[in-house]
């Protein structure tokens, strides 16, 4: 074999393509010539014989520790990477290992983790990381968000059917009101409806199928209670000759429940 | 006598885990880690950015064993996952990085000094070789050449089609023969004008 026969054969030979015989007789010429040795031995030696590498000690128990606790692994990670000059997130995070007692200078702490087959360790009462209360606050946010919307829905429902009441713009159910030519016409609009589409505007559609029912059978029972009371008295009142106001009706085409309850057939 | 237990193999291992033995994950794990933490600390050539890349490996195959396909061997889906944390790690380490300076400089132009940052872990003479290869050529070559890894699986690792890979491994080795025939490099990037003239 030539110093040439070398520079053509190097890449099949480093990807594992040479033939046995040829990368014997390839390694054979790289040990002999000096030239081909200076040339591809450095990277020949690096690529096929590497420099081991030692696992950090400790690193096995941190890997238990964090499979048992996956929310304490991000301040630890913070630190490390701290002290390395890698991250400058750990000044906050060894303040929170201290103080949930995981700092990892604390030899007392590691005692508690003899490895795979023992008990890891895990944050003291009292504290615990930063980890573990971001990953808290991100399981229930959203939930607190959906509540909060709910809340805030059911309000706006109970709020328009409270407005609905207002004495200006009740519907005097009068005989002699009611029939005379200028009497307002009664607009009623079920809250319900206003709301959904609130919320549908606001959140591109209702996010939890169970908020709009719910607040559906809030808002209607309201409007109902509201129809179901008495209504205030008008400016006049009536006299001993007069009818007694009638009970009106829900108009049904505009709730919901009513389909609901045709659509399930109950 | 005492008789040896044969050891169990890896696909006997990721079923006792899948049945909630949890020691079996330690034995697992005991097996691939070195492997793991050399194919992270060759690609981040960081030691701490390793351990964190180790970590996340182990508890991400925990936590997603039941996606593992036992038609694989359990080490290069190891390595795969690996593999992208590091990538991964190094490029929110570029990020940052990149902030780091840009308050810096910001710092500086408003006539604070800036503050004094803890001097980088000595770095050794293949950290320093690898470190200056492109994330892709490094991750191929460590792939293919420290852990044997075949080049249909370092595509699939990769997301590149398998010419890429090849493409990749060729260049990073050229870029290797070069780097290796020149003065060695300092940590800041600059060359060591001083050792060559003298």
């Amino acid at each position: 074999m030539e110093c040439r026969d070398t520079e053509r054969l190097i890449d099949a030979y480093l990807d594992r393509e040479l033939p046995a015989e040829t990368a014997s007789k390839l390694e054979a010429h790289l040990s002999a010539c000096q030239p081909c040795r200076r040339q591809y031995g450095s990277l020949v030696g690096f690529l096929t014989k590497p420099e081991p590498i030692a696992v950090p000690a400790g690193l096995a128990e941190r890997i238990a520790a964090a499979i048992e606790s996956p929310e304490a692994l991000t301040a630890d990670r913070d630190v490390r990477l701290f002290e390395a000059g890698v991250s400058e997130n750990g000044r906050h995070a060894r303040h929170a290992l201290n103080a949930a007692g995981l700092a990892r200078e604390d030899d007392s702490a590691k005692a508690h983790v003899p490895g795979w087959h023992g008990q890891a360790r895990r944050p003291k009462a009292g504290g615990f990381a930063r980890g573990a209360d971001r990953a808290a606050l991100h399981r229930w946010l959203p939930w607190a968000v959906a509540a909060a919307a709910c809340l805030a829905f059911f309000l706006i429902g109970w709020f328009s059917s409270r407005v609905s009441q207002k004495p200006e713009q009740q519907i005097a159910v009068n005989s002699d009101t009611s029939s005379a030519p200028d009497a307002p016409e009664p607009i009623i609009v079920s809250p319900l409806v206003l709301a959904s589409w609130a919320q549908a505007v606001a959140m591109g559609g209702p996010a939890i199928p169970l908020v709009p029912v719910v607040q559906a059978a809030a808002t209607e029972a309201a409007v109902a209670a509201s129809f179901e009371r008495p209504l205030l008295p008008s400016p006049r009142q009536p006299t001993s000759r007069e009818v007694p106001p009638p009970v009106m009706e829900l108009p049904q085409e505009l709730l919901i429940i009513p389909h609901v309850s045709r659509a399930l057939g109950v | 006598m005492a008789s040896q237990e044969p050891k169990p193999s890896d696909a006997e291992l990721v079923r006792a885990v899948r049945a909630g033995d949890r020691e079996a994950y330690g034995r697992l794990a005991d097996r691939y880690l070195a492997s793991v933490y050399a194919a992270a600390i060759r690609i981040t050539c960081n030691a701490a950015a390793a351990e964190d890349v180790a970590q996340d490996t182990f508890l991400r195959a925990y936590q997603r064993l039941d996606l593992y396909d036992m038609k694989h061997p359990f080490r290069n889906w190891l390595l795969k996952i690996a593999t992208n944390l590091a990538l991964n790690q190094l490029r929110s380490r570029r990020r940052e990085r990149l902030l780091h300076e840009r308050v810096a400089a910001d710092e500086m132009r408003n006539g604070h000094s800036p503050v004094a940052e803890a001097a980088p872990p000595s770095r050794s003479q293949w950290q320093q070789w690898l470190g200056q290869l492109d994330e892709s050529q490094r991750a191929a070559i460590v792939l293919f050449h420290f852990h044997e890894m075949p080049y249909a699986e370092i595509a699939q690792v990769l997301e590149m089609p398998l010419n890429t890979v090849r493409t990749l491994l060729h260049r990073g080795r050229r870029r290797l023969r070069e780097i290796m025939g020149s003065p060695p490099m300092l940590e800041n990037g600059s060359w060591n004008v001083a050792i060559q003239n003298g």
